[in-house]
């Protein structure tokens, strides 16, 4: 059984898809933007689009009783490896308190929806 | 104990019938919807995978060209029937995976996508990529419950 998962500070997606699926203990989270409530791109540069991004995968996570604690697997494209450095920074503090970091793989692709620099997916488990 | 170790696994491999299949972990299935490879050789990597409740088709693309509609189009139908050999449907996917040749095509892409998936659709990400194997100009992989 698959239920869709959403939350009111995450913005509606920009396609046809869930923001977030739930099937059995898992939670799986559509790649987030960084875009705010009103689908505008977060102005600054990629550190604050690269919070912006965990900030939308945790309200996603919230929605479905979960934090960032649950993650188990996370995919992040980034639009140039030049901005690699920033995102892993603003990535560590932003999961500083998360015991097992979740395995992790970064993909550096040509273009982002949007224009945006850095994008993340993520897999979690969640009480069914 | 790099010796001793190394006797152990000897003496396994030693226990091992020849003809033996390699071991699949408990649960893992591969499927060939089309039947598997018939050229001798071991196949590079399986259409979809069943495991754990959960069913990983591999991404698909079209070789032979065409606009981006028609392939999304070719592409959603490929996994479609993947996900119906294992008794699954569209319905059950749960994440989706789309790699553009070029981020120009998203509207077009999304707009065939529209409905594919029924009215709960499967979570997304979306990226463009340098370049997708055969000159593709869509690539999609799909997760869903089996």
């Amino acid at each position: 059984m698959q239920t869709p998962v959403s939350s009111p500070f995450v913005p509606a997606p920009g396609g046809f898809y869930s923001p977030a699926v739930r099937a059995g203990n898992l939670l799986f989270l559509s790649g987030q933007l960084p875009l705010d409530l009103h689908g505008r791109l977060v102005p600054g540069g990629i550190v604050e689009q690269t919070n912006q991004v965990l900030s939308n995968l945790q309200h996603l996570l919230h929605a479905a009783d979960a934090d960032l604690t649950h993650l188990v697997q996370v995919t992040i494209y980034v639009a140039g490896m030049e901005h690699w450095p920033a995102v892993n920074a603003a990535y560590h503090s932003f999961l500083t308190a998360v015991p097992v970091p979740p395995a992790r793989a970064v993909v550096p692709v040509t273009e982002l929806h949007y224009g945006a620099l850095v994008e993340i997916q993520a897999i979690a488990v969640v009480v069914p | 104990m790099p010796n001793s170790r190394r006797t152990l696994l000897a003496a396994a491999a030693l226990a091992v019938p020849a003809a033996a299949a390699p071991k699949q972990p408990k649960g893992k299935k591969s499927h060939f919807k089309d039947g598997r490879p018939t050229d001798g050789k071991a196949p590079l990597y399986s259409p979809a995978v069943t495991c754990n409740g959960f069913v990983f088709v591999s991404g698909t693309g079209k070789i032979d060209g065409g606009t981006i509609q028609e392939q999304t189009k070719y592409v959603l139908d490929s996994i479609e029937a993947n996900l119906k050999h294992v008794g699954s449907s569209m319905e059950k996917a749960v994440k989706c995976n789309v790699y553009l040749s070029d981020i120009n095509n998203y509207g077009p892409m999304n707009e065939t996508f529209r409905g594919r998936f029924g009215d709960n659709p499967p979570a997304r990400t979306t990226v463009a990529v340098a370049a997708i194997p055969f000159g593709c100009l869509v690539e999609i992989e799909v997760m869903a419950e089996a």
